[in-house]
């Protein structure tokens, strides 16, 4: 009965209702946006940050304890072996990295550094190197190279070289022992990318291999993915007890340099490194955390609003219904449902409007995400193809939800506990 | 019988149609011989002027010491002088540079380009080609004034930064130009030597003209490449103390 009664009482006075629905909506759709927009930025970010330090978890091998030595022979057959073992595995593949900062694109005269080389298998990687952005050329054109000379340059390094997609560039390294090798690539694509991740090749897999003399089918890394939802961190550990049964492996390691500390402390046979990407990018998930924390405090503020406007609007709401509440009194309603049917009020109110709030966030998704940013230089950190990415965290999407229904419940107590004092002789005295 | 006869005539046919020289293994140790000072230490300023394709030209004045003896070399910068100060220290494998304004020193690659030129580190080092390659062809050219062999060696030790190298040695066994190849064969560096100059009973090179072959540009339509021109002046053969060789020596100089 107060169920229906409380859904009549918010039908019969949808228009006082309707201002307060609309700042719950507008709170919750602001905190849905926002959280969104930062899940999705972190998200888009460590898509990129996995391109460039190869995957969500990084396994690691190594021989002896110099960096540039890092090597695991017979690559593949490691990464099925894990992809077999370990069902949260979405891809575990190889990739070759050259760490040393001295591999040189050249052409026409022009040098430019570059930060780190990528080797990849394009053909089994290519979900994972779709979000390049190409400003020349395309993943296609460097997969169906059957030749392997050929490699995709950042957007800053071709500007530099003024190369374009066709032209050989001439790309010159150190090998595994030390000695200057070169080889000349087509540029099959060219893609933007942050400086932060920038100055970066990707070249394939056996083509690196050949320019460091590596051995065939050897790599650097195994990058692996988990399903949606899976937290590196965990994966990390999955991984790693999965390698310890069969292999050597170093305990749980959370940064690079705990990687470079493990190996000063002696190496002499293969021994496996597992690095969540977190290892990596822990300043950014600082900066991100910090995001998170100034959004929630300006949420905080708008909720308070929200709530004062609330209170305000319930109050009139029961000071209006003096007659009504008196009535229900005297006819023998008690002043704990008195309480309750307000309380539903705003439930109902808050729910419905949270609806509407999910639905305009939907809609403010849409709408930001044919903003382009991609001129904006810092942006792109945080952008999929220049455009704004969003994410809906089902753990902050309901965390807001509670927030929100529980701003409008507590909002709404003290004019619901004042209405259910209310003396029924007064109240209809006053009618009178 | 008949065999034996047709393989011999074979043979000596084969040496007349296609003449060629043996290959000298005693040549590289000599060659490292003429430039090297096992008895004594090394010093000299050296003059660094780069030129890029275009024109730009860019000097850098820095003064070296190095004992041969022990495998040891310093370089300090003297010039340009945001760079006064920085150097560098050799002592057996391991190389590291000095930051003055940073006070710091950090290990670094001797395959590194010098001050962005086409001078690598490992230039500084002792010439060490009878450790670091073997020669795997041998010839005769005439190089401008010179009759030279040219030795085509390829490398034995990692720590030599090009896999492949083809040298002219001029009759008196120093070294009048070098081509640097990457491991795919690439030609990489061009160097040449015209003029030794005598210190003590060795000579050391006066100048040395290094063309890098990966940096070139069409202009006005030929092909230009960065060129470096090194001037090696006021050698010196004078012992230097062991101090000389240290962290705390470049430390000091740089203040």
């Amino acid at each position: 009965m107060l169920f229906f009664l409380a859904f009549r009482n918010i039908v019969r006075m949808r228009r006082r209702y309707f201002f307060v629905a609309l700042a719950v909506a507008l709170g919750f759709a602001m905190a849905t946006i926002v959280s969104g927009a930062a899940f999705g930025a972190l998200d888009a970010m460590k898509g990129k940050a996995a391109r460039y330090f190869a995957g969500e978890v990084s396994v690691q091998g190594f021989h002896d304890p110099i960096r540039s030595h890092q090597r695991i022979e017979r690559a593949d057959e490691l990464a099925e072996e894990l992809a077999r073992n370990i069902p949260s595995i979405r891809l575990a593949i190889p990739r070759n990295i050259y760490y040393g900062d001295d591999a040189t694109l050249i052409f026409g005269g022009e040098t430019v550094r570059q930060r780190r080389l990528v080797g990849v298998d394009f053909a089994r990687d290519a979900e994972e190197f779709s979000g390049l952005s190409f400003v020349e050329g395309s993943l296609a054109d460097i997969t169906r190279d059957a030749s392997k000379s050929s490699i995709l340059i950042s957007e800053a390094a071709a500007s530099i070289l003024r190369a374009h997609v066709g032209d050989d560039v001439t790309l010159s390294l150190l090998t595994d022992r030390g000695q200057y090798n070169s080889g000349t690539l087509v540029v099959r694509g060219i893609f933007q990318e942050t400086s932060l991740f920038g100055y970066v090749a990707y070249l394939p897999l056996d083509t690196l291999n050949l320019l460091t003399a590596r051995p065939v089918g050897a790599a650097t890394d195994i990058a692996v993915y988990g399903h949606p939802g899976t937290l590196s961190i965990n994966l990390a550990e999955m991984v790693r007890v999965e390698l310890s049964r069969t292999h050597t492996v170093f305990p749980p390691l959370a940064t690079k340099d705990a990687v470079d500390a493990a190996l000063a402390s002696g190496v002499s046979a293969q021994v496996y490194a597992v690095l969540p990407l977190e290892g990596n990018l822990s300043q950014m998930q600082e900066i991100m955390s910090a995001f998170l924390a100034i959004t929630y405090t300006a949420l905080f503020v708008f909720v308070c609003i929200v709530m004062i406007g609330i209170l305000n609007t319930f109050r009139v709401i029961a000071h209006e219904r003096t007659t009504e509440v008196g009535t229900l009194r005297a006819i023998g309603m008690q002043r704990s449902s008195v309480l309750s049917l307000f309380m539903l009020e705003a439930l109902y109110m808050s729910l419905a409007a949270i609806l509407v709030g999910l639905v305009l966030s939907f809609l403010g998704f849409g709408l930001l995400s044919f903003v382009d940013l991609g001129r904006i230089p810092a942006a792109g950190l945080f952008t999929v193809h220049g455009k704004m990415h969003f994410q809906l965290d089902p753990l902050t999407t309901v965390l807001d939800f509670f927030i929100m229904v529980a701003a409008t419940v507590v909002a709404a107590a003290g004019p619901a506990r004042k209405a259910s004092r209310i003396d029924p002789a007064a109240a209809l005295r006053m009618e009178a | 019988m008949n065999q034996s006869r047709i393989l011999f005539f074979a043979l000596v046919l084969s040496f007349i149609l296609f003449p060629c020289h043996s290959v000298d293994s005693g040549i590289l140790s000599r060659i490292d011989a003429m430039v090297s000072f096992t008895d004594t230490d090394f010093g000299a300023e050296y003059l660094i002027e780069k030129r890029d394709p275009g024109g730009s030209i860019s000097t850098s004045k820095v003064v070296m010491f190095r004992r041969d003896r022990s495998r040891l070399f310093l370089v300090l910068i003297l010039e340009p002088s945001v760079d006064t100060g920085k150097g560098y220290l050799k002592t057996g494998d391991s190389l590291w540079l000095y930051d003055p304004v940073g006070k710091s020193f950090t290990f670094t690659n001797a395959k590194e380009r010098f001050e962005n030129t086409s001078v690598r580190i490992s230039d500084f080092n002792a010439s060490n080609y009878a450790e670091d390659y073997r020669v795997v062809a041998q010839s005769a050219e005439k190089l401008g004034k010179f009759d030279c062999d040219v030795l085509s060696l390829e490398s034995i030790q990692d720590s030599a930064p090009f896999a492949k190298v083809k040298i002219w040695v001029s009759r008196e066994n120093l070294v009048r130009k070098t081509e640097d190849y990457s491991l795919s064969g690439l030609l990489m560096r061009t160097t040449a030597v015209p003029t030794y100059q005598k210190v003590g009973g060795r000579w050391a090179p006066y100048t040395v003209v290094i063309i890098d072959n990966l940096k070139s540009k069409l202009i006005s339509g030929k092909v230009e490449y960065e060129r470096t021109t090194v001037t090696i002046t006021k050698p010196s053969l004078r012992v230097l103390p062991d101090s000389t060789y240290s962290k705390e020596y470049l430390e000091r100089v740089a203040r």
